[in-house]
């Protein structure tokens, strides 16, 4: 018997012997129904110890009604049909009275104890939800109240995010959630793999469970707890237990996102830092190259020069243009790889791009140009379009044979920009990889590398345009570049 | 002789434009940094000014813009590395006449510079012209006061936006005109015209003027920037 049950036997005793020593002077006149009203007291007194002690006190308290007040007097025995029905009703009254007494106290226990439940996790998650990265320190202090309040006797957490955090925490008596853990990990692998098991009762004895924490998509670890001896089996605890797992997996994924928008940012910084890089360095570049085309040009006006000298002049020009060429598509290709580019796009018909580009051609080289008068506009960033056609029509004059032709059309909902040559064509093993930089500098000559720079350049700004180059065979022989872009239906004449 | 102000931070790009300009007939001067050339420019007659727009000082735009105070009429040629688009149109907004993209090939640049020098000495030949004058550009001639255009001495009729348009380039020949530029004098600085618009306007314009305004020969585009009048096909 509890403590608290002996206390409240104690009261109902002195209860019931206060009401009869207070009624039994008057017995004689009072009636069966003031009695029992009177003397009901007592059971009710007893509820608040239990409902043992109540269902007890209601039968001592129907014997001493009996022999104290219901004639014949000091005898268990009853005279009258009043005096019977009399303590039925009474002995009915004070046990549906202690039955109801114990249901109430009951109600009010489990909403205490799901109001404390429920403030400890609103406390918990928003400890859990302010942390931004270092979730160890609020989950181990969450996972001590937890225990404090659910009256467990010892928990173990495992907790590990991806490319982050990674910690146990322990509260109480752990010892048998240690080895819990550690078994759950033996049979099914690493911790965080486990959580799809759901909630594993694991050696009753010592009655240990073991929670998943989890979202739906991802597994962030395990968390056993040992039930003390007033927990086990309470269907609150078990739901309090679950939220805090799932409370604890949304802090991990959000902490993973912020891990991962740290790291996203970490790398847009970094390309930022390579593409400024890049154009400080090309531009440093630049301006000897300038020097050294200006200082060759130079050369003539000094003084007379022969025709030897005169071609090495040209020599030294070419170059440097070859290589003014190498670092721009240098340059361009850094900016296509960190995503850098910075696109200016425009509704516009494509006629004067295309015969821009085909004009700015050194040497010049004659290009048919094929245009249909009415065209539909399209949303196109004009410069990158037309440095694309330039790389295109530079490789056709180098690596084709003439005659080059520059053909647009209109197909299928997308319009069409065909750079047509009628040399060796490529083959058809090689179509596709003849637009990746990697393999242009490393299967190529050092003048096809050059210009297989200049194709990844060209895919790299008309991808970057929502459109697509691919190479397709001319027919009779030679190489059909083509670039295709969306018509936008709005700009549709 | 004309006195041509070279300036660039780069004193082997000075030394190469100095012999072959001044093998050209041409008195250069130069200046390695924005003030020296503020400097240059307000103490000494010049005729034209190479500016290349980064200088270790300011900005060749600051440069522009003093010497454009200055000198409203001096014609003015940038020197630009390729990726400095926006610096571009703000140098022709500026008023710069011209831009040589670096690295340059040197025939390139004295081309740009007799053009630019012609059309100054032009502007500065013709006597003021009151407001019934005749604008004369390549085959385009405009009578102001009847705004009776003819070209290769035919009768053309324009509306009034092409008008304006042609006019406006026929005043500045061999001159890279901004689209804003373009829209603010054509539509009024308070219309917002877009680029396309603008597009459709000089793309009605060409079919008027141009002989084949497929392949258009007057009125060239400089992609991204703007547009260039082109009367006479010499660069």
């Amino acid at each position: 018997m509890r403590r608290r049950e002996l206390i409240w036997t104690a009261v109902w005793i002195a209860t019931l012997a206060a009401l009869c020593a207070a009624l039994l002077p008057a017995r004689s006149q009072l009636d069966a129904g003031t009695t029992a009203l009177v003397l009901l007291m007592a059971p009710v007194v007893a509820t608040l110890g239990s409902l043992r002690l109540a269902l007890v006190a209601s039968a001592v308290s129907a014997i001493v009604m009996n022999v104290l007040f219901i004639k014949p007097y000091g005898t268990l025995s009853i005279a009258s049909s009043t005096g019977i029905t009399a303590l039925c009703v009474y002995l009915v009254v004070a046990v549906v009275l202690s039955v109801t007494a114990e249901r109430l106290r009951r109600y009010i226990a489990t909403s205490d104890q799901r109001a404390a439940h429920a403030a400890l996790l609103r406390d918990m998650t928003i400890d859990l939800v302010r942390q931004r990265v270092w979730l160890q320190p609020p989950v181990s202090s969450a996972l001590a109240d937890l225990v404090r309040a659910l009256d467990l006797r010892g928990a173990t957490m495992h907790v590990s995010i991806t490319g982050g955090e990674s910690f146990t925490v322990q509260d109480g008596d752990h010892e048998q959630c240690d080895d819990a853990l550690a078994s759950l990990e033996h049979d099914l692998g690493p911790t965080s793999d486990a959580a799809n098991v759901g909630v594993v009762a694991l050696r009753r004895p010592h009655r240990v469970q073991a929670f998943p924490v989890a979202t739906a998509s991802d597994s962030y670890g395990m968390l056993a707890v040992q039930h003390g001896p007033d927990s086990d089996h309470d269907p609150g605890a078990e739901r309090a237990i679950g939220l805090f797992t799932n409370v604890v997996a949304l802090a991990c994924e959000r902490a993973a996102f912020v891990q991962s928008t740290v790291e996203t940012r970490a790398l847009e910084e970094t390309d930022r830092m390579r593409t400024r890089m890049m154009r400080a360095v090309t531009h440093d570049l630049r301006t000897p190259l300038t020097s050294i085309r200006a200082l060759a040009s130079a050369i003539a006006d000094v003084g007379p020069v022969n025709r030897q000298q005169r071609s090495l002049v040209d020599d030294i020009e070419t170059e440097a243009d070859r290589l003014t060429q190498l670092i721009n598509h240098v340059l361009d290709l850094s900016q296509i790889d960190s995503g850098g580019l910075q696109l200016h796009l425009q509704d516009v018909t494509v006629d004067e791009l295309v015969r821009s580009a085909a004009a700015a051609l050194r040497p010049s080289a004659a290009v048919e140009v094929d245009v249909p008068e009415r065209l539909p506009t399209i949303p196109v960033d004009e410069t990158l379009l037309r440095q694309a056609l330039v790389n295109l029509l530079d490789n056709a004059v180098r690596h084709g044979k003439p005659p080059i032709q520059l053909r647009v059309h209109e197909r299928d909902g997308r319009l069409e920009i065909r750079v047509v040559d009628h040399g060796k064509g490529i083959p058809a093993s090689e179509r596709r990889r003849i637009f990746d930089p990697n393999y242009a500098m490393r299967h190529a000559t050092q003048d096809e590398r050059r210009h297989g720079l200049g194709l990844a350049v060209s895919a790299g700004f008309v991808e970057a345009q929502r459109g697509q180059l691919r190479v397709e065979p001319t027919p009779g022989g030679g190489a059909t570049f083509v670039v295709s872009l969306p018509i936008d239906d709005r700009a549709t004449p | 002789m004309t006195r041509i102000l070279a300036i660039d931070d780069e004193p082997a790009i000075l030394r190469a434009i100095t012999i072959a300009l001044g093998a050209h007939g041409h008195e250069v001067r130069v200046a390695a940094s924005a003030r020296a050339a503020i400097a240059t420019a307000s103490d000494t007659p010049l005729d034209l000014l190479l500016v290349d727009l980064g200088l270790p000082d300011a900005s060749g735009l600051d440069v522009i813009r003093h010497v454009r105070t200055l000198n409203p009429t001096i014609p003015i040629l940038v020197l630009s590395a390729m990726d400095q688009l926006d610096a571009k149109i703000q140098a022709f907004d500026l008023g710069a006449d011209d831009y040589v993209t670096k690295p340059f090939a040197m025939p390139e640049l004295i081309a740009r510079i007799r053009v630019a020098l012609r059309h100054a000495h032009e502007a500065h030949a013709r006597p003021s012209r009151p407001e019934d004058a005749i604008i004369e550009a390549g085959p385009v001639r405009i009578d102001l006061a009847s705004r009776h255009v003819t070209v290769h001495g035919k009768p053309v009729a324009l509306t009034p936006t092409q008008y304006e348009l042609l006019r406006m380039f026929a005043r500045h020949p061999d001159r890279v005109l901004t689209h804003s530029t373009i829209t603010t004098a054509a539509w009024g600085p308070s219309e917002q015209v877009d680029a396309q618009t603008l597009r459709v306007a000089i793309s009605q314009l060409r079919k008027r003027i141009e002989t084949d305004p497929t392949d258009p020969k007057l009125i060239r585009t400089e992609l991204g920037i703007g547009y260039r009048y082109q009367p006479n096909d010499d660069t």
